[in-house]
Parts: C-alpha cells; structure tokens; sequence
C-alpha cells in the first residue's frame, strides 16, 4: 500500500482524504495534550475541560449550543487520551459552513460558566458510580492501576471523586488556554470535502485559537511489578467472576512490538483458532470469550489475558491461563504452524484495516500521537511478513516474566470456596474503592 | 436457477433482488468494487418469537451449534477455513431474525457460499458439543443478564409488559431452559427453520452478479425447501392499566425503565413514533435531556429507544437517578415534559434536527460492507422489503407535528406503560 502522506499547511499537521460517495464528511481536530498534563491530585482535568468546553459559549448557553450543533445533525464525541485530546465530528457536507463557524466560536470563546461548572463535577462523579455497574469494565480499572502504579496511564481519563471535587474553575480555564492552542493542534478529515477546503478550514479555526507556550513533562515510568500478586475485588450478588492475567509490557514504539504483538495474537487473539479461545470456551464452555492481548502505549506498555466464568470455574480457569500461558511463552505451547497460520490471517485481513475513509484516518491519527512512523499502517504488512517464529517466540521469552504477574480477579469473595493462588499474594479490595484516588493496589 | 424480482437505486447505491423458484431462496446484491472483498450474510427468519415455553433460547443456542460440524467439514474446520483467507465471521439472534455473517477478501467468494450451503443442509450435532456451547451460552446469560443491572432491567419490563406475546421471554432464554434444551429439540429446530425458502442471502462487495448468482446457484440449487410452519403468534389483550414491578439490584442509586406498547415497524405511526422518542431522548438539546439532566439535574443518564420489530413492541425511556431523588419526581417531571410536548407540539426547528440526524446517522452507518449488508437484511427480513431501508430515511423527515403529537397521545399513557423501578440493594 502507497503511503498516504501528513501534509503541513501553516506549520499544523494535516491529514486527509477524499471520497465522495456519501454526503458526510468526517473531521477530527486534536490537541496533542492529554490527561498526562492532569495535576497530582486534580487527576480527570482534562476530561473536566474537554467536557465543560461543550456547555456552552460565551454568547450562546448549553442548551442553545447543543440545540445549534444538533439541529445542523453534527455529531461529536470527545476521546482523551494521554496524550491528546480528539474532536471527532462527524457532520452533513450541506451543513458544512454553519458546522464550522460553530466549532470555531466553541473553541475560540468557550463560556466556562460557573454554574454549568458544577453540575459538571456532579455529574462526572455520579458517572464514576455508574461505571461500578460494568463488572469488565472495573476488573480493567482496577488491572490498569496495578501495571501502571504511579502513573498516569494508570487512572485513565476520568480521575476519582475526591480528585474531581479538587477541581476549581480556574484549572480549568487555565488548562484551556495553556493546552488548547494553534501550537498543539492537528487535523484530519476524511470524505465528502477536498484538500483546498480542509485546508481553509484549519486555517480558519487555527487563526482563532490562542498560542501556547511548549510544556515539556517529565518522562515517568511506572512502578514495575515485583512479584505475582493477586488483586482481589470483592463486589456482592455475583455469578460470574471476571479476571484479567497480565504484567509490564513494551511500548508501542519498541522494536519488539510486533513479533509481541504476533505471539498474543495466535495464543489469544480473539480469533477461534486462537488457543486461549479453544480451551477456555471452546473445550470446556467455562466463557462466553476469552482473549489477550498487547497494552502498548506511548511511554510504557501491557500485556493481558482476559476471561469471565462461573464462580465454580474461576480458579480452574486462572490456573489454566497461567499453565497454558507458561507453554506457549516458555514451552511448545504455540507451534511454528500457528505463528505462520495467525500471520497470514493478519496479512489477509489487512485489506479490511482500510476499507473506508474512517478507518485510515482513526489509524494516522493515532499512530501520529503514539509517535510511530508515518508508514506504520502502510507497512503492516511488510512488517507481519518479515516476522518469523523464531522472532516471535524470542519476544514472548524476553518480555513475559512469569513471576512478576498481577491478577485482578473480580468475583463475590464470600460465595468463593477459596480464594488463594499458590505462588500469589493477596490483596483486597471492595470495589467500591475505585472511586478514590489513595489506596494501596 | 434465479429471476430478478425487482431492484432499486438510493443515490449511486444499487441494489436488486432475486428469487429462485426451485427451492425459495431470496438473494440480494450490492456491487461494490472500490475494495477488494466482501460482506456475505445469510438471513433466516426465525428468532426468539418462535420458541415454544420450556425451550427458550433455542433459537440463539442453536446458532452457536452452527458453527460446530457438518457431514463434510469437521468441528473447527469452519473457523479454520475461513480465517485461514483472512476472514471475519460471526452472528446474532433477535426476536424476530437469526443471521450469520462473513467479512472476507473477495478470492474466497466460493468457499465461503460452499460453506454456508453446507451448514444450511448438512450439521450434525453430538452431546458433547451441545454441552459445551450450553456452558457458553449460561455464561453469556450471565454476562448480559444476570451479572448486569441494565440487563436485568430489560428482561424484567419485558416480562411484565407482554405475558403470552412472544416477546415476553429473553432471546438468551430463561436459565432453566437452556439448562434443559435436548440434542432433539435442536435437531427439530434445525429441519423446520433452516431451508432456502426461509433464507435469504445478502452480498454486498466486489462480487459482479454474474459470479455472484453462478456460484449461488451451483452451491444452493440441490437443497430443496422445507415445510415452514405458518407463524401464529398469541397476543396479549390490550393493556388497560398500569403495569409496575421493582428490583433489588447492586446499583448505586434507583433506575427506572418505562416501556409502552408500540406498534410494529410496517405500522402507520412508527416513523412518527420513532420521531417523538428522538425528540424527547436523543442528544444534549432533546427534550428530557434539557428537564431532567441539564436544567434541573434529576438523573446522571438518559436513554431511550423504540423497537424496531414484527411483532408489536415497545417505546423505552431508561433513567439513572441522581442521589437522593425520589423516583417519583422523576416520573412526574417525564409526564410534565411529555404533557408539554404534546401541548405545544414540536417546533419545525426540532423536525429539522430530527431530520438531519437521521441523515447523518444513515449515511454514518451505511458505510462498509458489512454495515450496508447488515441494514439490507434487516429490512428485509423484518418489513419485507430492503427498499424500506431508504423509505424509512424519507418517512423519517415527513414526519409532521401533528403525527407527532398524535403518536404521543395514543401510545404514551398510562394505561398502556409498565414501569421497572430498579433499587438500590443498600
């Protein structure tokens, strides 16, 4: 595949395509500043901003900003990341003018009002308690926070209750005006709009954004797991346990990532030729799904399995994980067959990675923040190629470290037999403790 | 082998049907050549409405089995073949359809028609397996359902608001019966439901009609049609009260679920019913979003929804309290809404919005293969026509106010609703 190219148009990265098949083009604008710039203590600002951004400007309230955006069919949905925050809108190309002279006064003149401040912070605290009802979701919360303690890829976007209600007005205005800025922007569009009206259009908006001086962040790094911990999160009236295997992993950048990448793809991948899937659901029917994969991030990674059972069959199958994970990592567990089999369903799946506008311009963007290569989608397949088994089983024994594996095993601890792993300590938590930013994990 | 029965052009979409008289099979085709592959999805029309009481969730445990074994492919060769070409596969079950689909590179066009041809006609079942994927499905009850307070919810305001309907019990089926489906119930349900004259095919990609009938034809031609049983599905009588239940539920604070008896999707009001829900849920600006969220902070979230079915079904509004609000004021501030709502009557603004919405969403969701093979069955096999897929966007923004206040005067009473009040269990 030819590579499709950044271009700069006054000095701000843009990409774009164009298609014209529907009457829809996509936009997504990025501020390549994240929750990474969260203040100890103030953790979930970003998201606060981003968020507050949205409740109106200074010459039109929430309800007629939301009224006005609707009414054109705009969509938009707010992605904060680490290390950027993304606009992506979606929008009717008949709309397009009004579409954007709205976007431009949200971002040139936001309200940030003192009352629609608070009801904010209300509401992304009861947000916070909505997500304990999500038994995956917070088996993965509590997970992150254990592979990347002390670290910000550890509490995510949404901070905690008492980090939120730390939150003052003025933070957020201030994180505004120091990260919202034409020095952090990036666009990308794709669909029914040419490169000379993308161009304008970032011209415009960029032309009413402040500048911004550079911040430069210390490099962090986790806390790196030390020994095999089992992570206990004690939720009542389940019957069905949920549990995540995992430890620290690579970077996205690393030179590793791929051939790492491969290994958990053909022992886990969520594919039913996959090993993990075979004997978890397939053998025995202890899951509906059963997959792992690679975390990898912009300044540190993951690696996690990731099941849900029965009660019964909880400690059967973590058992079951960590024996299968060791062989295949350590042992014969995954044959040279396998590898090449994952490798060439990969190759030939790669035509569906790019089969619309969307799905090239989700990938540019994100290889853009993540720092990788501008190639990196272009070249997956050139990539998978040159791998061999022999680069893939030399990743997983350099980079899997079976005594340093955490386990977060959410599950009813009182309707559990046991619930000691040998070879694990044990920690516990009730899982409600998610919602606070100081505990031991 | 096939006659063309009609086609149809939306824009630069093309798409025509076709009909084999020998054995009933409905085939639709999308041509779409700008990328290399192709979405192939293969409808049956048959569903959880069509499960009889004690075998509930047959229709969705007997989809996992399809993918077990047949006469010529052993277990596992099915998923193997198919991703070996670098393919996506999966399917689903509703009340109303079963589906399976593929998503591969169009070189494996005739692998994936052998291979769908062959488990339509040739799956054999054994104990183990059917255990197996019984184990499966009870923990993915457990997922969806047992271990979800929105899960729960659902399934209850089901249950309460239909009682002989079919759409009173769960897709996934009560836990008991699915602990009790027999390798025979399957096997009876395999031979009725999964017959040509109940399929109907959709293939959207770079497939040229000619290819893609030939091959239909050689893979389809000798499985001969089945005897269908004519549906008959019990009603319930009309709702002339209020239905209430409550549930305990490990929830941080009260949720409330208000369900109301719609009509199907063919009805008259649909369009205008599926209108008054965007207005009053969709978006920042809706309605109850602006008095129960924005304005005056009630509840922390807000959904709603109407069925899109063939039976009759319902229009839902789902709330998440805030702390320490009594679910009653809530359910007093949706009538004051609703009441004003049909007092003024929407705005033409508002019928805009909801018009350009709907836009956006098409277009949104009609983008890749799959995607547009997925809304063309769906059409099809619930309406009965795929053109509806298009006529639904033009009925959408037809909708008037006076349809809209109509609509809200019929359906949403309190006669005809049934409220779930989930509790916190604390």
């Amino acid at each position: 595949m030819r590579t499709l190219p950044w271009h700069t148009h006054q000095d701000t990265p843009l990409f774009h395509i164009e298609k014209q098949d529907r009457p829809i083009l996509v936009s997504k604008v990025v501020f390549l500043r994240g929750y990474e710039h969260d203040p100890k203590g103030k953790e979930g600002l970003a998201q606060f901003t981003t968020a507050l951004l949205l409740r109106g400007t200074k010459n039109k309230s929430r309800e007629e900003i939301s009224t006005a955006l609707e009414t054109l069919g705009l969509n938009i949905d707010v992605n904060v990341g680490a290390h950027s925050c993304v606009f992506n809108i979606t929008l009717l190309r008949k709309n397009l003018n009004p579409c954007k002279a709205l976007l431009e006064e949200i971002f040139s003149s936001p309200a940030f009002d003192a009352t629609e401040f608070l009801k904010l912070k209300q509401d992304l605290k009861a947000r916070l308690e909505l997500d304990l009802e999500n038994d995956g979701g917070l088996a993965k919360a509590y997970f992150n926070q254990a592979i990347y303690a002390n670290h910000y890829y550890g509490h995510d976007s949404d901070g905690y209750q008492d980090t939120l209600e730390n939150i003052t007005l003025e933070d957020v205005k201030h994180f505004f005006e120091k990260h919202f800025s034409s020095d952090t922007l990036m666009f990308a569009t794709c669909g029914y709009i040419t490169l000379a009206e993308s161009q304008t259009w970032l011209s415009d908006f960029k032309a009413k954004l402040p500048r911004s001086p550079t911040v430069v962040l210390e490099k962090t790094h986790p806390k790196l797991i030390e020994e095999n911990m089992l992570q206990l999160i004690s939720k009542p009236q389940r019957t069905q346990s949920h549990f995540l295997i995992g430890g620290n992993g690579l970077p996205i950048t690393h030179p590793d990532q791929d051939a790492l990448s491969l290994f958990f793809e053909t022992f886990a991948g969520a594919t039913f030729q996959a090993q993990y899937m075979q004997e978890i659901r397939v053998k025995r029917g202890w899951s509906y799904g059963a997959y792992g994969t690679l975390d990898g991030r912009k300044n540190a990674g993951g690696w996690y399995l990731y099941t849900y059972t029965e009660l019964k069959d909880t400690f059967p199958a973590i058992e079951l994980s960590l024996e299968l994970l060791e062989k295949a990592a350590f042992g014969e567990g995954i044959t040279d067959d396998q590898i090449e089999f994952t490798k060439n369903h990969l190759i030939k799946a790669f035509p569906f990675d790019i089969d619309v506008p969307e799905k090239i311009l989700r990938e540019k963007v994100f290889n853009k923040i993540v720092g990788l290569p501008e190639d990196h989608l272009e070249k997956s397949v050139e990539r998978l190629e040159q791998l061999t088994p022999a680069h893939v089983r030399l990743a997983a024994k350099k980079h899997l470290d079976l005594k340093k594996i955490h386990i977060t095993l959410l599950t009813d601890t009182n309707k559990m037999q046991h619930t000691k792993l040998t070879g694990f300590k044990t920690r516990t938590h009730d899982y409600k403790d998610i919602l606070k930013s100081k505990k031991t994990i | 082998m096939f006659t063309k029965v009609d086609d149809c052009t939306y824009g630069n979409i093309q798409i025509e049907k076709y009909f084999a008289q020998k054995n009933g099979l409905n085939v639709i085709l999308l041509n779409d050549p700008s990328v290399p592959i192709f979405a192939y999805h293969t409808w049956f029309h048959v569903g959880s409405k069509n499960e009889t009481k004690g075998t509930t969730g047959i229709a969705h445990l007997f989809e996992h089995l399809m993918f077990k074994e047949t006469k010529n492919k052993k277990e596992g060769e099915f998923d193997r073949l198919t991703e070996k070409e670098g393919g996506s596969i999966n399917a689903a079950t509703y009340m109303d359809w079963t589906f399976y689909r593929e998503t591969m590179p169009k070189a494996a066009f005739e692998l994936v028609a052998e291979l769908e041809s062959d488990r339509m006609k040739n799956v054999i079942l054994n104990e183990k397996q059917l255990e197996s994927e019984r184990e499966v499905v009870m923990n993915e009850r457990r997922m969806r359902v047992d271990n979800s307070p929105s899960g729960k919810l659902n399934e209850c305001l089901y249950k309460v608001a239909f009682e002989n309907h079919p759409y009173h019990h769960p897709v996934i089926g009560w836990m008991e019966d699915i602990a009790s489906i027999t390798l025979e119930n399957c096997f009876e349900f395999y031979q009725t439901y999964y017959a040509p004259n109940n399929a109907t095919i959709v293939v959207v990609g770079d497939i040229p009609r000619e290819q893609a009938l030939t091959t239909l034809e050689r893979f389809y031609g000798s499985i001969p049609s089945s005897v269908i049983p004519k549906p008959s599905f019990a009603t319930d009588p009309v709702q002339t009260q209020l239905k209430f239940k409550q549930l305990n539920l490990t929830i941080p604070t009260p949720k409330i679920l208000l369900g109301y008896h719609i009509p199907n999707m063919n009805h008259p009001d649909h369009s205008a019913l599926s209108v008054l829900q965007s207005l009053l849920t969709d978006g920042k600006s809706s309605r109850l979003y602006q008095t129960l969220l924005a304005t005056n902070p009630l509840v922390s979230e807000i959904d709603g929804w109407t069925d899109q079915t063939e039976l009759s079904g319902l229009q839902i509004f789902q709330f998440s309290l805030k702390k320490n609000i009594d679910p009653q004021t809530v359910i007093d501030q949706f009538n004051q809404t609703l009441s004003q709502l049909i007092t003024q009557g929407p705005s033409e603004a508002e019928l805009q919005k909801v018009k350009n919405q709907v836009e956006t969403s098409f277009w949104s969701h009609f983008s890749t293969c799959d995607e547009k093979a997925q809304a063309i069955g769906f059409y099809e096999l619930v309406t009965g026509r795929y053109q509806n897929l298009f006529k639904k966007v033009d009925d959408l923004s037809k909708v008037t106010a006076p349809q809209v206040v109509q609509v809200a005067k019929k359906y949403l009473t309190t006669q005809n609703l049934t409220t779930i009040l989930g509790n916190p269990e604390s």
